[in-house]
């Protein structure tokens, strides 16, 4: 039985596309979890009034009209978009993202921002905006997306799924959040951390709102080098899920949090006639380091771009160029960011290659053959996402929390592989418990169909 | 002691493309500051390199015209430092997968042919321009350069003179202006060279210690740059002073090189693969592609000059060292008919004037319907070759047209036979002095009554007639 979203609730007993705004408006103004870093009343309303001149025209799809934001590093044209960072934190591009295109020629309604780890690089802690508070649990952190949807502000929202926290941060909101396969969403005009690895993703209550937001976002874009050629998406969630087998991974166990996890998703799938069967891998252990010494050199290039010389911040004071460099860096980046940084410059300098960088890229490919011999036999793959409830208040300082989850969500960022995150139960505190399903890349479909058969 | 110079050249040439390499940005030289920019090449976040097709073909074509391997699978990767010339922090180029590989080309000195080696060709993008202005006390930084598309071409240490160095300079820019792959003018820097050099004693199989020179803008410099460093490395072993390994600036006004500073020197650009850019595959297909649409070389050229038309060989290679000369020449050659006349009229009067005026031999112009046309009225008598070079330097400058220039200035050799005889039977009546000169044996007096008819005929006329008909008038009664 298909689960029910957000998104005919919102309508529901309104009939205007404004009204719907309003009330998305009302509850941001109204947000206490600092979810949003920014608002854009004037164009969320204008776009409301557009949308409803299309629906009384009746050129409408199934979310035309219905608001949604975006993470804070998705770039909106001429709106500031600063990635949860002080480097950025006046940035208005003069350019913006194509996924917002497409969402505005759909006729979505973009109410703003959403707060997110710096940059993508930092954990729960490390917004230069200040962290985001769990919707459940008052002393517990979020993502600004996750947080979003799940507090009920708007039904839908855009975020990056770089490291995989995104999808952590939403399966332990109690929302879903559909990765598709990498190069499915245009990544231009989105600040990128791990280039190789990075895709947009979307979070809604159920895979079927998801998904249809992915089908309006996705598609072949020239703009991006990696971008696929398909170009368009559409997403059969009906499709016979039964009968299918699904590895779970018992890598993944080594902890009462993680195998609770694990055992309530092997319920669910039995429960939807999907055949779990524990499997243990070689190289799945590995994939976060891999993940790792690859997201420290790429993201160190790509902050390499923020300098002070040409847009972001600069210090006030500098004596020579190189002052500017240092101070304004040393000043506009915060810790998580100059961390990963140092260790990308680690991993990529001369003497460490071939110890780090390219021993990574070695366990990439050896996991891309292991997980493709896999899918041969399993079309999903089940894993828990975190080693314990979201972080306590302070707990994540310094990121030491999200690097150990990183284990969780490797896979799929590291080998651009579609998934569906989502909460298979409660724990004792009645916070959800996060498992994801993957499935080789291009089999988007039939991976978000499964968690849609899950009650997703 | 007999001391061997050693050295290897890289060579930085920007692509002949509309567009920059990873954007759409125009590619122009001499446009105003910052006017070709764009947020991708300004290093704004949330950009994506997409690379420009041209770029890569012009690649295959520099490849193909040195002899080099062509790689099916070639990829970008990235150099990590910070300059504010440098919008990203980061340079595309291409470390692990070059484009091309293991080519060689042939250059001519005074000591016969030699194979100069290629060891590889790679694509990249180039950095912008920092000016530094004293009086204001600030930096201006112009992007205008940023990710303008460059192939770097990497020769083997197989350089032992100055002039080995220069013959394949001047090989090299003429190999990738006649395949259009680039414009290749040292004077706007759209070529660039960085002479890595070592001195060791003659017979040593080792190297010695080498320093990279940057910084020639042209011919003469690199010639002078080799020559002090050749010199500098040679005082150093003597007095048994330590070379250092380093990377050099050449000073043309002090005529010097000068270490560069430390951190111009860093060791470490932190490479490695640019995961925005898939890799490339390049079929044997769009390689042959490649090679049909490239035009005839300058030593086919030459070679065809010389068997075909009967050139001299030294002719013959004046005139297909620039691709606008050689189509000069062969369209002049065509239209005329007579190929040889076109090049000695080109070698001697065109080259000659371009020297004289300081043209470039890129820059000549000359419209070769106009040339044609000289030849033929040369040919025909209707013009003398006196009154020829003063229609070529007319057509040289002011790119006349001939016909007209011809009548306006009455050079028209055909003068009337009975206007003719009749002015210089005057010429000899009024100069009775030389008349008697020349019938008492002074032959020279002809030249004075020569100089006359010549004067008052302002060139026009065929001397030769004229010199018939005085002689004839002058002859005694």
């Amino acid at each position: 039985m298909a689960a029910k979203g957000f998104c005919d609730d919102w309508k529901a007993g309104e009939n205007a596309a404004m009204a719907w705004t309003e009330k998305a408006l009302a509850a941001a103004g109204a947000d206490t979890l600092n979810c949003l870093t920014l608002v854009d009343r004037q164009r969320a309303e204008a776009q409301s009034r557009e949308a409803q001149r299309r629906i009384d025209a009746g050129l409408t799809g199934p979310l035309t009209g219905l608001p949604y934001v975006a993470e804070d590093g998705i770039m909106v044209e001429h709106q500031i978009s600063s990635g949860g960072s002080r480097m950025l934190a006046n940035f208005a591009p003069p350019f913006g993202a194509e996924v917002i295109r497409r969402l505005d020629e759909a006729g979505l309604v973009l109410l703003g921002k959403a707060n997110m780890g710096e940059l993508k690089m930092g954990g729960e802690e490390s917004s230069y905006f200040g962290p985001v508070t769990h919707p459940l649990d008052a002393g517990r952190r979020s993502g600004g997306a996750a947080a979003a949807v799940a507090a009920g502000i708007v039904p839908l929202a855009l975020a990056v799924d770089s490291l995989g926290e995104v999808r952590r941060q939403a399966a332990q909101a109690g929302v879903v959040c559909c990765k598709p396969s990498y190069g499915t969403v245009s990544r231009f005009g989105v600040i990128a951390n791990v280039s190789s690895c990075e895709q947009i993703a979307a979070i809604a209550p159920v895979v079927a709102e998801a998904a249809e937001l992915l089908h309006l976002a996705a598609g072949h874009d020239p703009k991006d080098g990696a971008s696929l050629p398909q170009e368009a998406y559409t997403y059969d969630l009906s499709q016979e899920i039964a009968g299918k087998k699904a590895a779970v991974l018992v890598d993944y166990q080594t902890n009462d949090y993680d195998r609770r996890c694990l055992e309530q998703g092997v319920s669910l799938l039995r429960r939807a006639g999907i055949e779990p069967v524990e499997v243990k891998t070689r190289y799945a252990a590995y994939a976060h380091l891999a993940l790792t010494a690859i997201a420290a050199a790429e993201g160190c290039n790509n902050v390499s771009r923020f300098d002070g010389v040409k847009y972001g911040y600069r210090a006030p004071e500098y004596k020579n160029m190189e002052e500017l460099y240092c101070n304004s860096r040393s000043q506009g980046l915060g810790m998580e960011v100059k961390r990963d940084a140092v260790l990308g410059v680690y991993v990529l300098a001369k003497e460490q290659y071939q110890t780090y960088y390219y021993k990574a890229l070695q366990v990439r490919h050896l996991l891309w053959q292991e997980m493709n011999d896999l899918f041969r036999e399993y079309p999903l793959v089940l894993t828990p996402l975190a080693a314990g409830p979201p972080y306590a208040a302070g707990e994540d300082r310094g990121g030491r929390l999200s690097f150990r989850d990183r284990f969780y969500a490797a896979i799929p960022s590291l080998l651009g592989l579609p998934a569906v995150a989502f909460s298979v139960g409660r724990d004792q505190a009645g916070l959800p418990l996060p498992c994801q399903l993957f499935g080789a890349q291009g089999q988007d479909g039939a991976v978000f169909a499964a968690a849609a058969a899950l009650g997703k | 002691m007999a001391y061997e110079v050693v050295m290897g050249l890289e060579v930085h040439a920007e692509l002949a493309t509309n567009s920059k390499i990873f954007c759409a940005c125009p590619v122009g030289y001499g446009a105003e500051a910052n006017q070709n920019v764009c947020p991708a090449c300004a290093g704004m976040p949330g950009l994506l390199p997409v690379t420009n097709k041209k770029v890569v073909e012009l690649a295959i074509a520099a490849g193909l015209v040195t002899n080099c391997k062509i790689s099916p699978v070639t990829t970008f990767d990235k150099k990590n430092y910070y300059y504010p010339d440098l919008s990203n922090s980061y340079q595309i180029t291409q470390l692990y997968a070059p484009i091309c590989r293991d080519g060689y080309v042939e250059v001519r000195t005074s000591q016969g042919v030699k194979r100069i080696g290629i060891k590889q060709i790679h694509m990249e993008e180039d950095a912008g321009k920092l000016t530094h202005d004293d009086t204001l006390g600030v930096s201006l930084v112009d992007y205008n350069r940023c990710s303008v598309p460059l192939v770097e071409i990497v020769s083997k240490p197989d350089f032992r003179s100055a002039e080995e160095v220069i013959a394949y300079l001047e090989k090299l820019r003429s190999l990738l202006r006649f395949a259009g792959v680039a414009r290749a003018r040292f004077e706007e820097g759209s070529i660039r060279c960085d002479v890595n050099l070592s001195v060791r004693e003659k017979g040593d199989p080792n190297f010695g210690v080498r320093t990279e020179i940057k910084n020639m803008n042209s011919l003469s410099a690199i010639e002078r740059a080799i020559a002090y460093e050749t010199e500098r490395h040679i005082d150093a072993i003597e007095w048994g002073e330590p070379l250092i390994q380093e990377t050099r600036r050449w000073d043309d006004a002090k005529n010097a090189s000068f270490a560069m500073r430390e951190k111009e020197n860093a060791g470490d650009y932190f490479y490695f693969p640019d995961a925005d850019l898939a890799p490339i595959e390049i079929s044997s297909q769009w390689i042959e592609q490649v090679r049909a649409a490239l035009p005839e070389m300058p030593d086919r050229k030459q070679e065809r000059y010389v068997q075909e038309w009967g050139i001299r060989d030294k002719d013959a290679a004046l005139l297909s060292q620039s691709p606008s000369l050689a189509r000069i020449f062969e369209q002049s050659a065509d239209l005329c008919g007579n190929p040889k006349e076109a090049a000695n009229w080109l070698v001697g009067e065109g080259l000659a004037l371009a020297k004289k005026h300081a043209v470039p031999i890129d820059d000549l112009e000359l419209d070769p319907h106009k040339l044609a046309y000289l030849i033929r009225a040369v040919e025909d008598r209707t013009l003398t070759r006196v009154n020829g070079k003063k229609l070529f330097a007319a057509i040289f400058s002011d790119d006349v047209d001939p016909e007209a220039y011809v009548k306006e200035h009455n050079l028209d050799a055909a003068v009337d036979q009975g206007a003719l005889e009749k002015l210089l039977a005057s010429i000899v009546a009024e100069n009775p002095k030389s008349v008697a000169d020349y019938q008492g044996g002074k032959t020279k007096a002809l030249d004075f009554l020569f100089g006359q008819a010549m004067r008052q005929l302002k060139g026009a006329g065929d001397p030769g007639e004229i010199r018939r008909i005085l002689e004839e008038l002058l002859r005694p009664q």
